[in-house]
């Protein structure tokens, strides 16, 4: 008897201890709506027109689109020299500067103001050089014909792109092809023909062999030189769910990129071996 | 911070002479009528001696604990007729009328009887506490390993996981047997078994502590403020000492659960010594039990994790039941070279191994005359080697030293290969196709020399001071296709430490400890100065109260990777210039009231936290794939460095004796951290934080059963959620999702919960053998647990599955004592 009152004593007790802990309350997540995305890419020897400004979409949303912004306004300053950008009407979201006077060049130091809904948003980049000596060792790229168990020799079926990257800066190559009617490349499966993404590598040379393209015919193939603002949105883009972190942003008070860039480009041909 | 540390040392050390040359004085003085009282203590039945076992002179205040050897002295005890109380955790307490006038200062055996849970007709004083007590240094806990039997357990008597009972000490999830002291992290803990440091601690990627607790004879926890006879590490100390075995007969005890067969045997040596080996292994990768099974998928991701798909859309990768098994070897010689001299040699082994290899799957080539196989031969392993040789001497009655070498070996290695090969009317002929190798391996070498000294100047004053040198190695390399390595780093250094530790009664009911370490670490080539001050008042017989500070320095970090199966990627790595040595400072205060039959607690805790290392392993995954990155990498650049504070306050009741004993305890506590990079320099809760913890434990005898439940009730991990979506076009065209998440840590899992009951029968068969039997059954009411949330990112609209822990699993035992 003596035992199950104290039995019955430590139930109470331990009863209204989880009462009081039930009570607590875990810290709600609040979505902070007003928040702004910036994409903003400056092209040297190139007007600005690759502004662009949308918002979040909330976790839950099944939409696709983040509802762009147009009522913005934008800045684009360069050294004392302040540029308004305008909306582009045909592109919900999208800022243009329509003057002439804007030149973008190596090394000019670009900085983005934006204001919108009693924001301030704040961003900075600098034009990067040209990639200097750019030189392809085959303007011919040879596709072999695909055997089941034989695999090709990588070597042999690829070229090289080199430049010259003295100071260990990031570059990113872009391939497309640029026929009319593009012949695909048969392989027998699907396996190869996806195409291959590359992302921005601190190197000065870049392999390109016939797993890199899906299509025989005229590709042009342009090297950037790239930022590290541009770098670290490859950087952020996997995230493990037990261990997230915000993505690598170069805008205050923001979310997105605001980063330049310069390249210089060459052709090559892809054929059946 | 290091000259902080020696103007307050330095300041001390004048007061530590005069308290030495007062206590000095009042010895002479009234040393005249009084004589000491020393001998040994003993287990009845084996003989082996009793490390830590108190002896009380009943109505006064003298009395000793003994010491690793199993040797006590009182001294300078009343010369009367008096009665000495010897009493041990899992032993029947005893009374010895003894008069120190007549006696001829020969050196007392006393043999304790070990508690049975069989019932005798005899009424027995057992010792009150039953499995764990408060010991004498503050936050001090002793727990007895030979009572955990009795304790609800999953699959195997734990000391680590019943460790996670105790107040301030808290388990991260129903996967890990690791021990979060205090705030603290596992590698902040200095593990110890015989002197020798081990770094693998765990099996079965951390659901069981790798200590076999029938090897272990005595447990002695600090949760914090330790004193200076302990250094390298942060948070915690835990000293196992492993048992020496029977010196009077042959014993063997075999036990069986769901998971593993395990066993014990004691061989006495000429009566003077005892060689024990133990051994235990897994029979997972012979028998899948349910028990196994249900570990094993909560491991890979719970019930509601999907199968791995692998990149290319295939589903050959799918989910796979790999054989695992694990096991550890214990063996143990103890001989007493004279009256004064012990040695021991002990020698530890422990090891999982994990084969995730896959049978080779044809596919058909062309033509049809020749065939593909793809093959994954995917083994890891990963353990601890170790030895120690400890020879210690009793000088005179008074001074006590050992001096003990040990080297520990911690491996972890994945061996892991896929490709293709190619059969032509069924010959082998050889690797084609894209064939894909890593390897990832990590290795620490630890070679410690430890000497210790111990010097009684009186029954109110003891001196322990000694030497401690170690050699640390660290290596982690991981490579790829041969070719490519990934991570290569190779870090050693050594550091020699020396400290003093003096504790004595400034008056009757004030003991102080105050002490000092002092530390040279060859990879900063500098100097470590870590005091130490703990005291405890005693206001009345019942009631004390107690107080530490203390500073602790670390120079080893274990960088832990989250996806536990991915087990290889957690490493050691010694400190340096750049990963600079952690440090914390403690501050502990706390009161005890203690009656016949309970024990009221209260401690507050604060600990600051200095040079924390976080590992960004996402930025690691990805500078190791793919061939557009630098092929070697810093690992340097992975490495974020911040402070931290730790608080908290343990409320503990107590009930230590009788057959219906246990305890229930509440820790109010908060983790937080500040890295510059993470959170915009604000403080955000560290993942382990956890506000309110409860801990209710129980246990009944009913004759010769011992029905037993523990509840645990803690409030949720903090996490980091994704918050919102955005997209962002690259050059190439493609567009990238991006997910913008809340700030770090700030958001909680349901809190977490769950009862777990256990009986266990214990029975006789005449005099031949003994044993126990029962069951376990974790999560009674099967709550639903969540161990983490799951984003999947790649879907729109994003889904959230939760991931959840051990829903109700039974086990049995059975343990037979020969």
């Amino acid at each position: 008897m003596k035992y199950k009152i104290r039995i019955i004593k430590y139930s109470i007790a331990l009863f209204m201890l989880y009462n009081i802990m039930g009570c607590e309350e875990s810290i709600s997540t609040e979505i902070d709506q007003d928040l702004v995305v910036v994409q903003g890419f400056i092209y040297a020897d190139q007007q600005v027109t690759d502004i662009s400004l949308s918002e979040v979409l909330p976790l839950g949303s099944e939409d696709t689109l983040a509802p762009p912004i147009s009522n913005a306004e934008i800045f684009i300053s360069k050294g004392s020299d302040k540029y308004l950008l305008i909306p582009n009407e045909a592109s919900k979201g999208f800022y243009y500067y329509p003057g002439n006077d804007l030149l973008i060049s190596s090394g000019d130091e670009l900085s983005l103001e934006v204001n919108v809904n009693d924001q301030k948003i704040f961003s900075e980049t600098i034009v990067p050089p040209k990639p200097t000596n750019l030189e392809l060792d085959s303007d011919t790229l040879l596709v072999p014909e695909f055997v089941m168990g034989r695999p090709p020799d990588l070597e042999y079926y690829s070229i090289t792109l080199t430049w010259d990257n003295f100071d260990n800066s990031y570059y990113y190559v872009v391939i497309g092809n640029i026929e009319d009617a593009a012949e695909p490349i048969e392989v027998g499966s699907s396996k190869f023909s996806s195409r291959f993404v590359s992302k921005p590598s601190i190197s000065n040379e870049y392999r390109v062999s016939f797993r890199t393209v899906t299509h025989f015919g005229k590709h042009l193939m342009i090297l950037y030189r790239v930022n590290q603002e541009y770098a670290d949105l490859y950087e952020s883009r996997d995230q493990d769910s037990r261990n997230l972190n915000e993505p690598l942003t170069n805008i205050k008070n923001g979310l997105g990129v605001f980063s330049a860039f310069a390249s210089d480009s060459v052709y090559f041909n892809a054929v059946q071996e | 911070m290091i000259i902080k540390s020696k103007r307050n040392s330095s300041s001390l050390s004048p007061m530590i002479k005069t308290f030495i040359y007062f206590i000095l004085l009042l010895n002479t003085i009234y040393s005249a009528d009084k004589k000491d009282i020393r001998g040994t203590i003993r287990d009845l039945e084996t003989g082996e001696t009793l490390v830590y076992a108190n002896i009380i002179i009943e109505g006064s205040n003298y009395g000793a604990t003994t010491n690793q050897d199993g040797f006590f002295i009182i001294i300078d005890a009343p010369t009367e007729l008096c009665t000495l109380l010897v009493s041990y955790m899992g032993y029947e307490s005893k009374k010895i009328p003894y008069d120190n006038k007549k006696s001829n200062s020969k050196k007392l055996d006393i043999q304790l009887k070990p508690i049975s849970i069989v019932t005798d007709d005899v009424t027995v004083i057992a010792e009150k506490y039953k499995i764990w007590k408060t010991a004498d240094e503050v936050s001090q806990i002793t727990l007895s390993p030979k009572q955990l039997m009795i304790l609800p357990k999953l699959g195997e008597v734990d000391i680590f996981r019943s460790l996670q009972l105790l107040p301030g000490v808290s388990g991260i999830s129903d996967g890990s047997s690791g021990l979060y002291v205090r705030g603290g992290t596992p590698d902040q803990n200095l593990i110890l078994l015989d002197g020798m440091t081990v770094y693998h601690v765990d099996h079965f990627f951390g659901f069981f502590s790798a200590f076999n607790a029938d090897a272990v004879k005595d447990v002695q926890f600090y949760k914090g403020g330790f004193s200076a006879k302990y250094g390298g590490r942060m948070s915690s100390v835990v000293d196992l000492t492993g048992k020496s075995g029977s010196v009077n007969k042959f014993k063997l005890n075999v036990g069986l659960s769901s998971l593993s067969i395990n066993s014990v045997a004691e061989i006495p040596v000429f009566d003077k010594g005892s060689i024990l080996i133990s051994a235990r292994r897994s029979y997972s990768d012979i028998i899948q039990t349910d028990f196994y099974q249900s570990i094993y998928g909560f491991l890979s991701g719970g019930d509601e994790s999907e199968p791995r798909i692998n990149g290319r859309g295939e589903v050959m990768e799918q989910s796979m039941m790999p054989s695992f098994y694990f096991y550890d070897l214990n063996a143990k010689f103890s001989y007493q070279l004279s009256n004064k001299d012990f040695i021991s040699f002990s020698f530890y082994n422990g090891e999982d191994n994990l084969d995730e290899s896959q049978e080779p799957k044809s596919m058909s080539g062309p033509g049809g005359n020749s065939s593909l196989q793809r093959f994954t031969n995917d083994y890891t392993n990963w353990g601890n080697l170790g030895g120690s040789a400890k020879w210690s001497r009793q000088w005179n009655d008074r001074l006590y030293s050992n001096i003990l070498v040990s080297a520990t070996d911690y491996f972890n290695i994945r061996n892991s290969e896929r490709g293709f090969t190619s059969t032509d009317d069924g010959n082998t002929s050889g690797f084609l196709g894209t064939s894909f190798k890593s390897v990832e391996d990590n290795n620490v070498s630890d070679f410690t020399v430890r000497l210790d000294n111990e010097w009684k100047l009186s029954n109110a004053h003891k001196l322990s001071f000694g030497l401690w040198y170690s050699d640390v190695n660290t290596s982690f390399l991981m490579t790829r296709n041969d070719t490519l390595t990934i991570l290569d780093r190779n870090s050693a250094s050594s550091q020699l430490a020396a400290y003093v530790s003096d504790k004595f009664n400034l008056f009757s009911p004030l003991v102080i400890d105050l002490g000092g370490r002092l530390t040279y670490y060859e990879a900063t080539n500098s100097l470590y100065i870590e005091p130490r001050f703990s005291a405890i008042y005693s206001l009345t017989d019942k009631l004390k109260f107690k107080g530490s500070w203390g500073q602790y320095t670390q120079f080893i970090n274990h960088i832990t990777n989250e996806d536990i199966l991915e087990g290889t990627r957690d490493f050691w790595m010694v400190a340096d210039d750049y990963l600079k040595p952690g440090f914390a400072t403690h501050y502990i205060l706390g009161a005890e009231f203690q009656t016949n039959d309970y024990l009221f607690s209260i401690e507050g805790y604060y600990k600051e936290l200095e040079n924390l290392v976080e590992f960004n392993q996402r930025i690691t995954s990805l500078k190791g794939r793919g061939g557009t990155t630098p092929q070697t990498t810093t690992v340097e650049e992975n490495f974020f460095f911040g402070d931290g504070y730790s608080k908290g306050i343990e409320f503990l009741i107590q009930k230590k004796a009788g057959d219906f004993n246990g305890w229930l305890s509440y820790t109010l506590g908060q983790v937080e951290y500040t890295f510059p990079e993470f959170n915009d320099g604000l403080a955000f809760p560290a993942s382990h934080d956890r506000r309110h913890e409860v801990n209710f434990v129980a246990s009944y005898k009913i004759g010769n059963w011992n029905l037993s439940a523990s509840w645990v009730f803690a409030t949720g991990k903090a996490y980091t959620a994704p918050e919102s979506q955005y997209y962002l076009t690259m050059l190439d065209g493609d567009e990238y999702a991006y997910t913008h998440v809340s700030d770090k840590n700030a958001n909680r899992l349901p809190d977490y919960q769950r009862l777990d009951l256990s009986a266990t029968y214990s029975f006789k068969v005449k005099k031949s053998y003994s044993g126990d039997v029962g069951l376990s059954i974790y999560n009674l009411y099967d709550y639903t647990n969540v161990w983490y949330r799951q984003y999947d990112l790649e879907t729109s609209p994003i889904v959230i599955t939760d991931v959840t822990m051990l829903g109700i699993t039974p086990t049995l035992f059975i343990k037979v004592y020969f």
